[in-house]
């Protein structure tokens, strides 16, 4: 027993060790909601542009300041974006706008000028109108004052570069520059855009603090001095902030309820502070176990795990529940070695089924399953590793509770066996199954992703609002484009956007990005070069003499045209520190192929965007993939379930003999029935998950009717122990049913009433003699 | 009596000795004005300057018409909401969503030939030298997306503006001579329609 003690100790000072340094690292707890997804997609390079935008997305925060004045609205833009700057939580914050170099972009653009026309141009030289283009230039002549961006009238007679430049979309949709300030306005309230870099990533818990504190902070200023203004935000580090503010509350309550609950069924049974005290230690070094082996194996651990693991709690303590039981059981003539023989079948039993029930999941595809497998696995291993080596040393003593507790079970089984037996209770069963069915008819199945993330309501509601007023699409679904070159990519992004632009015209889509409206494809480039030939050629320069301009500098306009035939490329494009906006849209080159994203703004219908593909680009929808992906687990995960069930049906039957093999298989039955029912009858989807909590009543299930059949002369006992485990395990998991994660919330709900439903019927087993 | 000159001298010259608010004060005051100009525009690439004449009408505040008579017939209207040519009987409208400079320009250009002083100092640095009887002021961008376009602007005149210069980054030059100048109580006809009447 000593020896025993002495290789727990070392084993909790080695998980000490590993804890500590496991969760010393930065990043341990990640907080990132759906960067865990499983790779979905078929197109070899699809998965790396859901990447490339999450990227890019995932550093910026945007914030709105509205007010009912252009004037309010700006003294809250500036005072909020100084609060922030001083704050020093952002690499770059942005108000006003820096004047562009916009010499540095005219002479990037310059030499590539012949084969860049403005939509606008291009339309009046293809109708043979050269009117505007004159008028341009007599403006540029005679017009008192100079207007509006300016390219060398040398080179740029017509200005035909300049209002290339000017009619580029270098703003988001909804808004425009207002003395350099990106503002809008929209009934009646006055908008100004603040958008700010962040130097690390988004999900670094340290960097969500301290942005959340200056936010907080800044908007608190704001309330005193613009109280009028008000402040939108959109920025993956609010949402992370926000799910880890949740978790971390979660977690708070299912641990604390859980531990209460528990302590106080201590004390009300045992009346004793020691097992009190010693049923927590199991359950510690169960969660620290499970908590640490995930940061090792997977090198961070999830918040979704970490607030599920909360609710191992319920099951964890059960092993040693069942020592403590027996302990009580056996009153004076308590032997600490004989009490843990007379258990140890059982709990160990008991571990497999577990081990069994979460084990299936280590192998799904979906990380923040294996991780909850794992998290699950090694922190029950460790809880009945705890019992198992440490209590009965620290057990010796007999226990001073009364055995008085134990009639009321014994009260129960006598009662079980009176009144429900035999044909009775196959009636019970079948009529308790007939109950489940109008639930079970109302059931519906629902895979959406986002039942996996909550997002909280007053950030989403700020992130549409931003959407709708700057036009941006929410990043999630895209357009792919690829092609044998790079040339080939652009000519099939315009042949892309001629459709897009249908669609904008007729209202469904909003706006969109795409590189090849800063970069033409080569085709185009050589159209409009030979459209703006005509503006150019001998008749075209002999006019522009007639005007005045001199003959040097129509011969050099000349010989220039001559020899620039180089079309503007997006790798040209993409070293000006002008391509930014676009800068992600680029995926280049990889085995030999092209590619590049089309990424839409807003829109209404996503079946009007899909039918828009045309050959070479693809509709890239990640999370409707995933959530098609979930859909083929749950339906795989169902045939798994009802392959276990009948394997151990199959078990029992093998060892307990058929009747009695079904009688100690129906609890379990009826218990998914009945949680499946309930999730029909309140109005909650079918999940993925719900089948994984499913095999977890399972598992539950069959141990209590193997501990009742186990458990022989001592079954009074047994049934306090399980009625105790079961009230732990119903109080946890029901506390799981209270998280605002719809995923949580439907596993939780599933155990409970499959645990409860499992445990009432569970006296029935020993009702035949 | 030699003293009493002398003081009388002096009185006079601090009379005379004024500011750019007293400028701004002589030269404001009335809501429209009329004027003839000749400008002339020395550009690099052009092998000589390009002359025009014609006409102009100003609505202080709202806009100014910019009537071209020779060496063709074309006018500008230029507001901080819409910059509109007639030319050949036509006329093109174009608004400020489309030309993102034409709020700041029209400003100016309204600020600058009605004379308003106090616009002018929040965009310019303003110089002034000589007397209300003849003064020179030289008008230096503030503002980076200002000086990118524009190097210096210099007015010369005495009761009102009579001659301007526009010195451009790129190197050119606009020099343009007022005539005829006349300050009308009631709006000119040509205006109407494109000015609301001022009340």
């Amino acid at each position: 027993m000593k020896t025993r003690f002495g290789i727990w100790l070392l084993l909790c000072l080695l998980l000490g060790l590993l804890a500590w340094l496991g969760f010393s690292r930065p990043g341990a707890i990640q907080t990132d909601l759906l960067a865990l997804l499983p790779a979905t997609e078929s197109h070899p390079r699809a998965e790396e542009a859901v990447a490339a935008l999450a990227h890019q997305g995932e550093r910026r925060s945007l914030y709105l300041l509205a007010a009912p004045s252009r004037a309010e609205a700006r003294a809250a833009g500036a005072q909020f974006a100084a609060q922030l700057d001083d704050a020093k939580v952002y690499r770059a914050v942005r108000y006003t706008l820096p004047t562009p170099p916009l010499a540095k972009l005219i002479a990037s653009l310059l030499p590539y000028r012949f084969g860049l026309l403005s939509e606008a141009d291009r339309a009046a030289l293809l109708s043979g109108n050269n009117a505007p283009f004159e008028q341009a230039l007599m403006r540029r002549l005679y017009s008192p004052l100079a207007t509006g961006l300016a390219t060398p009238l040398a080179q740029d007679p017509y200005g035909l570069l300049a209002r290339f430049i000017e009619s580029r979309p270098w703003l988001m949709g909804g808004l425009h520059l207002d003395e350099g300030v990106l503002a809008t306005e929209r009934n009646g309230q006055h908008y100004v855009l603040i958008s700010a870099e962040l130097s690390g990533s988004a999900f670094d818990d340290e960097l969500q603090q301290r942005v959340q504190a200056a936010v907080d902070s800044a908007e608190a200023l704001l309330a005193r001095t613009q109280p009028a203004a008000t402040l939108l935000r959109l920025g993956a580090i609010h949402y992370g902030a926000a799910a880890r503010a949740q978790a971390e509350s979660e977690m708070s309550v299912i641990g604390t309820g859980s531990g209460l609950g528990i302590a106080v069924l201590m004390l009300l049974v045992f009346r004793a502070l020691r097992e009190l005290l010693l049923s927590y230690l199991p359950v510690l070094i169960g969660i620290a176990t499970g908590a640490t082996a995930c940061v090792w194996v997977f090198g961070h651990i999830h918040v979704l795990t970490l607030v599920f693991g909360a609710s191992l709690i319920g099951v964890a303590v059960d092993y040693p529940l069942h020592y403590f039981v027996a302990r009580l059981a056996a009153g004076s003539h308590w032997q600490a070695e004989r009490g843990l023989k007379q258990i140890g079948p059982g709990i160990t039993l008991g571990l497999l089924a577990s081990l069994l029930g979460y084990g299936g999941l280590l192998f799904a595809p979906f990380s923040v399953l294996q991780q909850i497998a794992l998290y699950s696995t090694a922190g029950l291993i460790a809880a009945w590793a705890s019992t198992v080596l440490a209590l009965p040393l620290l057990l010796k003593t007999p226990s001073r509770a009364g055995t008085a507790l134990l009639r009321v079970p014994e009260r129960i089984l006598a009662l079980a066996q009176q009144h429900l037996s035999g044909p009775r209770l196959w009636l019970l069963f079948a009529l308790l199954g007939l109950l489940c069915l109008p639930g079970l008819y109302r059931l519906k199945a629902n895979d959406d992703v986002h039942l996996l993330v909550s997002l909280p309501p007053a950030l989403k509601a700020q992130e549409a609002q931003i959407r709708a007023l700057a036009g941006g699409g929410a990043g999630n679904q895209f357009f792919l484009v690829e092609g044998r070159s790079a040339a080939e990519v652009l000519e099939r992004e315009e042949a892309l956007r001629r459709r897009l632009d249908g669609l904008i015209s007729s209202g469904t889509l909003a706006t969109y990005s795409a590189l090849s409206r800063f970069v033409p494809s080569p085709a185009r480039q050589a159209e409009d070069r030979a459209l703006s030939a005509t503006l150019l050629n001998e008749t075209g320069r002999a006019h522009l003499a007639e005007l005045g301009f001199a003959p040097p500098v129509l011969e050099a306009l000349a010989s220039e045209q001559a020899n620039s035939s180089a079309p503007l490329t997006p790798a040209i494009w993409l070293n000006t520190p002008f391509a930014d906006s676009v800068r992600a849209l680029w995926l280049g080159e990889k085995d030999g192929r092209y590619a590049s994203i089309v990424l839409p703004g807003a829109y209404q219908e996503g079946a009007a965007l899909r039918a828009a593909a045309v050959p070479g680009t693809h509709f890239i929808d990640k999370t409707a993939s995933v959530s098609r992906l979930f859909t083929r687990y749950r339906q795989q995960a169902s045939w798994l379930v009802g392959l276990a069930f009948a394997a151990v049906l199959g078990l029992l039957m093998f060892r307990y003999g058929a009747r009695r093999g079904l009688l100690a298989m129906s609890p379990s039955l009826i218990a998914v029935a009945c949680a499946l029912a309930v999730l029909g009858l309140i109005g909650l989807p079918l999940t993925l998950f719900n089948i994984i909590a499913l095999m977890l009543v399972l598992g539950i299930g069959i141990d209590y009717a193997i501990f009742m059949l186990e458990g022989g002369e001592h079954g009074a006992a047994t049934l306090l122990a399980v009625s105790l485990s079961a009230l732990t395990t119903v109080l946890s998991f029901g506390l799981l049913a209270l998280s605002a994660t719809p995923a949580l919330q439907t596993f939780g709900l599933s155990v409970l009433v499959g645990i409860a439903v499992a445990h009432t019927l569970t006296p029935l087993i020993r009702g035949r003699g | 009596m030699k003293y009493l000159a002398l003081v009388l001298c002096l009185l006079s010259q601090t009379a005379a000795a004024f500011d750019t608010q007293q400028l701004g004060q002589t030269l404001t005051q009335s809501p429209y004005l009329q004027a003839r100009f000749t400008q002339e525009k020395s550009i690099a690439a052009m092998s000589r300057p390009l002359k025009t004449e014609g006409q102009l009408m100003l609505a202080r505040d709202a806009g100014v018409l910019w009537q071209i008579e020779k060496p063709y017939t074309i006018a500008y209207f230029l507001s901080a909401e819409q910059l509109i040519e007639f030319a050949d009987g036509q006329k093109t409208v174009q608004d400020a969503a489309k030309l993102p400079w034409l709020k700041q320009v029209s400003t100016v250009m309204n600020a600058l030939l009605a004379g308003d002083t106090v616009r002018l100092a929040t965009l310019f640095e303003l110089r002034l030298s000589g007397s209300a009887a003849h003064w020179q002021l030289s008008l230096v961008p503030k503002k980076p997306e200002l000086a990118y376009v524009i190097t210096r602007i210099e007015l010369q005149g005495a009761a009102q503006i009579e001659a301007m210069q526009l010195i451009e980054a790129s190197g050119d030059k606009t020099a343009i001579r007022f005539s005829a100048i006349t300050t009308p109580i009631a709006q000119p006809a040509a205006l109407n329609g494109l000015v609301s009447t001022k009340p």
